[in-house]
């Protein structure tokens, strides 16, 4: 090479070329990974792990809080609210037990009046210890603002959904798009999947598992967080899973190599679809007894290896 | 703290061992000092640095702890390393060809971003962006042929790669260190049958097998492979 590029009058060294490559290598590569990180996909990707990720703090912070605020006042944790983020704001805002009071509680919350007097009742009653409550309510401020920022980072990744798959968020919403491009890397490599694939894109080691030995294989992979997939019969899912992947595959692809809005449209047809198949399958399919013998012998045989 | 007696690798230039034979420990010697690149452990002896190499994170290593003959690697190799992923094994290649040139392949931008920055400082490693399925993509960066192909890569097709890249790019005569990675071609297989699969592929395409080596202690279901053009 250094005698070819001499031969035209150039004079350059085999030091000389070796550098130059390195930094065109360089700053090719470092062109494209800016580009790359500047991408929609990118960030819906980040944004969407992070909820997940906040989702599972939120819950394991309030165990904790429930345990702990549990000394001081069991009758709340134990029965009366359910819900994680209403407990922490009960706490945050009211704190000690004598203070919950009709007045307090109308003022700041809106309880229906079983619940209300409920609450009152047994604060007044109590079995709980009197303990210091500052730590507590510091903490309880920590996880509503944990939840504030969630709230504030599911609207974002709303819109940025809704500017980047049109179709596939109004087909199944913000969340679940979300994570089906995820799952399948970017959106090009979502518009690019079959929708078999999509149908269990989430279900991954289920369908290697069945793969590998004889377990049933998998109906549904992230789509199965769908309401209208989560509600239906069982007998049902396949056939809803099937359908809806096949719209979503046709929705990514109408997102990626599209400007079309065509997404309440398929969204329509799944509905009709599902009426039809709620219609023609009323009733759960009878098992046949042979088969379901069969299965069960094969289970014993493998524990036994 | 006792020093570890470092000496020279009786077989290959540049590596260095100590322990007895039977837990026998790798190092190169660090040719960018002062820096580490995965959290390896450095032991400093005569005004050197000799950076600890993991068989467990790098492949190349675990071939030379299970007895390999040759790893074709000299202080003026020229080599082209596919796969070269964060920079784990490619800064050991680099540390042993101290005067040579590696080519670093690598499709992945999360990847190449940690490389960049790795080894940037390291004059001997030129990192390319690209897929090295189909190697035109990076011809304009190879200026010269390489003397050794290293192959590493999770892709289903592994043996067409090497074979793409070896007659773009491979002198006549030169070596492929290739691993084959069974996971990443078919789960359900056993690894034995794809690993003969691949190997007819490679010698379809006029490859020499020179030698074949099983690496499954150290990383599963993985064969590594010396090949001659």
């Amino acid at each position: 090479m250094i005698n070819s590029v001499n031969k035209y009058g150039v004079q350059i060294t085999e030091e000389q070329i070796r550098e130059r490559s390195k930094k065109l290598g360089e700053s090719l590569a470092k062109k494209s990974i800016s580009r790359a990180s500047g991408k929609d996909d990118i960030l819906i990707i980040q944004m969407i792990n992070t909820l997940d990720l906040l989702k599972k703090t939120i819950n394991l912070f309030s165990t904790r809080i429930r345990e702990w605020y549990g000394l001081h006042f069991p009758e709340l944790t134990d029965k009366i609210i359910e819900d994680h983020v209403l407990f922490s704001k009960l706490i945050s805002i009211i704190g000690n037990r004598e203070n919950f009071t009709k007045e307090n509680l109308q003022d700041k919350f809106s309880f229906k009046d079983y619940t209300l007097n409920e609450i009152v009742t047994q604060s007044q009653n109590s079995m709980g210890a009197e303990i210091d409550l500052d730590n507590i309510q510091k903490y309880a401020d920590l996880i509503l603002s944990i939840e504030l920022y969630r709230t504030r980072l599911e609207n974002d990744l709303d819109e940025l959904m809704n500017g980047a798959t049109p179709n596939l968020t109004t087909l199944v919403g913000a969340l679940i798009g979300a994570k089906l491009v995820a799952s399948a890397g970017s959106i090009k490599k979502l518009a690019m999947l079959p929708a078999s694939t999509i149908q269990l894109l989430g279900a991954e080691r289920a369908l290697f598992r069945s793969l590998k030995s004889s377990a049933k294989s998998p109906k549904h992979g992230i789509i199965f967080q769908w309401h209208g997939i989560r509600s239906a019969k069982p007998w049902h899912r396949g056939k809803i899973s099937r359908l809806l992947s096949g719209k979503i595959s046709l929705a990514a692809k109408l997102d990626y190599f599209s400007d079309k809005l065509l997404g309440d449209q398929l969204l329509n047809e799944v509905n009709q679809k599902i009426e039809e198949i709620k219609r023609k399958f009323p009733n759960p399919p009878k098992k046949s007894q042979k088969k379901s013998q069969n299965l069960s012998k094969k289970k014993r045989s493998k524990k036994r290896r | 703290m006792i020093q570890p007696n470092i000496r020279p690798h009786p077989k290959f230039v540049n590596v260095f061992i100590s322990g007895p034979s039977e837990k026998l420990k790798l190092y190169t010697k660090n040719l960018d000092k002062g820096n580490v690149i995965y959290g390896e452990k450095i032991i400093l002896k005569m005004d050197e640095e000799f950076r600890l190499w993991d068989p467990y994170r790098s492949k190349l290593a675990a071939l030379i702890l299970r007895g390999t003959q040759k790893i074709y690697l000299e202080r003026k190799t020229t080599c082209l390393y596919l796969g070269a992923s964060s920079g784990t094994t490619i800064s050991h290649i680099s540390d042993i060809v101290s005067n040579g040139l590696i080519f670093g392949v690598e499709i992945s931008e999360r990847s190449l971003r940690q490389l960049i920055q790795n080894t940037s400082s390291r004059k001997n490693i030129i990192p390319i962006l690209g897929n090295a399925l189909n190697p035109q993509e990076y011809s304009m960066l190879i200026y010269k042929p390489v003397d050794l192909i290293y192959q590493d890569v999770s892709h289903p097709d592994q043996a067409n790669i090497a074979i793409r890249n070896a007659n773009l790019y491979l002198k006549e005569g030169g070596k492929i260190i290739l691993f084959i990675k069974s996971q990443s071609i078919k789960s359900t297989e056993k690894p034995k049958e794809i690993f003969q699969n691949e190997l007819n592929t490679l010698k379809s395409a006029n490859l020499k097998v020179l030698e074949k080596i099983n690496i499954d202690s150290y990383a599963g279901g993985h064969l590594g492979v010396m090949l001659e053009k």
